[in-house]
């Protein structure tokens, strides 16, 4: 136990240093958009600019403030498991085969995937009709605009099939972590659940599924 | 999605009219990259008040959680000067579109500001007794509500460009 404690601290510490990084380059980077700004270049390039600068800020404040960088397997766990997998306990209804028929349907995978191929249609037709605007002799943006739009839905493709060829299989079968040190997290009340994630585990009980606590142990928690 | 629909409107209007004030004609962008910076801190300070709590370290939690409280103060303090300015000028929110939107986004942000601080302030104050029942579940609420945080952070870096600066 008092390894596992030392680690985890050394991983803090290291944690804490990629903070003050990004805290500084966070002030670079506004420092920078407002000098770019006093520049007062033309508006598509300003805006587009301002954006990329905005992006890569925002991007940085998700990814290791809010820790989503290390949350990737955690989150591609949550939107692989199928309804099946998160209520066998339930039961009752899983042998209706229409339900089962809805749930094979509406489950995360699903949905996340359904909704990133519609946004890549949408940029898609975005595109066709900046490049319609351009046609009607409407500026240059207009053309920037319709190019950015392609690549923007041709990442969304390629990002589409890696959710779906990830989530395929490996994303349930992680190695689950002993039950005895979750049991202690069980919750008194379902309501806080979703507040204490080690409840959440607990209460999703057995250790056939339980790929997340093994998820989290990479990023860390006091227990 | 509130956040995402009102700079979807913001977009619509700016194409849509004929001519539109570059941002720092109208706004005072040293105060704005004063705040920015300001709120920027604050989610650093957030973000080690939880790291402060996975080391065990109670005391240095509450001080990093106090400068977050305080930093969100800060910028609402600016925020206040800001708009009082701003009315005094005689610019309301009806006084053209660019006023309105700058009124609705800055405002509602506020209000998420101010929605953060408060549930920072109880973590502080009185919901810090779970600390020592539960200090797991402690410290994964801390970082919820550090998320809520991040988020106020991550909407105003788009927020200042979008408004302040192009």
């Amino acid at each position: 136990m008092a390894s596992t404690t030392t680690d985890h601290a050394a991983d803090i510490d290291r944690h804490v240093k990629v903070y003050i990084t990004v805290f500084v380059a966070l002030m670079v980077l506004t420092i920078v958009t407002v000098a770019i700004s006093a520049v007062h270049l033309p508006v598509p390039i300003a805006v587009t600019v301002a954006l990329l600068v905005a992006t890569i800020k925002g991007s940085l404040v998700a990814c290791y403030f809010m820790h989503l960088i290390s949350e990737k397997k955690l989150i591609l766990w949550v939107l692989a498991a199928d309804r099946r997998v998160l209520h066998r306990p339930a039961g009752a209804s899983r042998h209706h085969a229409q339900q089962r028929l809805l749930d094979s349907l509406m489950n995360l995978r699903s949905v996340h995937a359904l909704l990133i191929l519609l946004s890549a249609i949408l940029a898609v037709l975005f595109g066709v009709w900046c490049l319609g605007q351009y046609g009607r002799g409407n500026g240059v943006a207009n053309l920037l605009a319709a190019v950015t739009a392609f690549a923007l839905s041709a990442g969304l493709l390629v990002y589409d099939s890696w959710f779906l060829r990830k989530t395929r299989t490996a994303a349930m079968t992680s190695p689950s972590a002993s039950s005895a040190t979750r049991g202690r997290a069980r919750p008194t009340a379902s309501s806080v659940s979703w507040v204490d994630r080690p409840a959440v585990v607990g209460e999703s009980g057995g250790t056939d599924r339980s790929g997340l606590p093994g998820l989290l142990r990479g990023r860390g928690g006091p227990r | 999605m509130l956040f995402g629909a009102l700079f979807a409107s913001y977009i619509l209007i700016r194409t849509g009219a004929p001519s539109w004030p570059r941002g720092d004609t109208i706004l005072n962008v040293p105060l704005a990259t004063f705040n920015t910076l300001v709120l920027i801190s604050s989610s650093v300070t957030m973000v080690m008040a939880w790291a402060s709590l996975m080391r065990h370290r109670f005391g240095t939690f509450r001080i990093y959680m106090g400068a977050t409280i305080l930093l969100g103060f800060v910028f609402l303090v600016v925020k206040y000067f800001e708009y009082s300015h701003k009315f005094h000028d005689g610019l309301f929110p009806s006084t053209n579109n660019f006023l309105a939107i700058y009124f609705t986004l800055t405002g509602l942000h506020m209000l998420h500001v101010a929605g953060g601080m408060a549930v920072n302030a109880y973590f502080l104050g009185p919901g810090a007794k779970l600390w020592k029942t539960n200090p797991e579940w402690f410290t994964n609420r801390v970082e919820h509500s550090g998320l809520f945080w991040h988020f106020v952070d991550l909407v105003w870096i788009f927020l200042f460009p979008t408004l302040y600066l192009l």
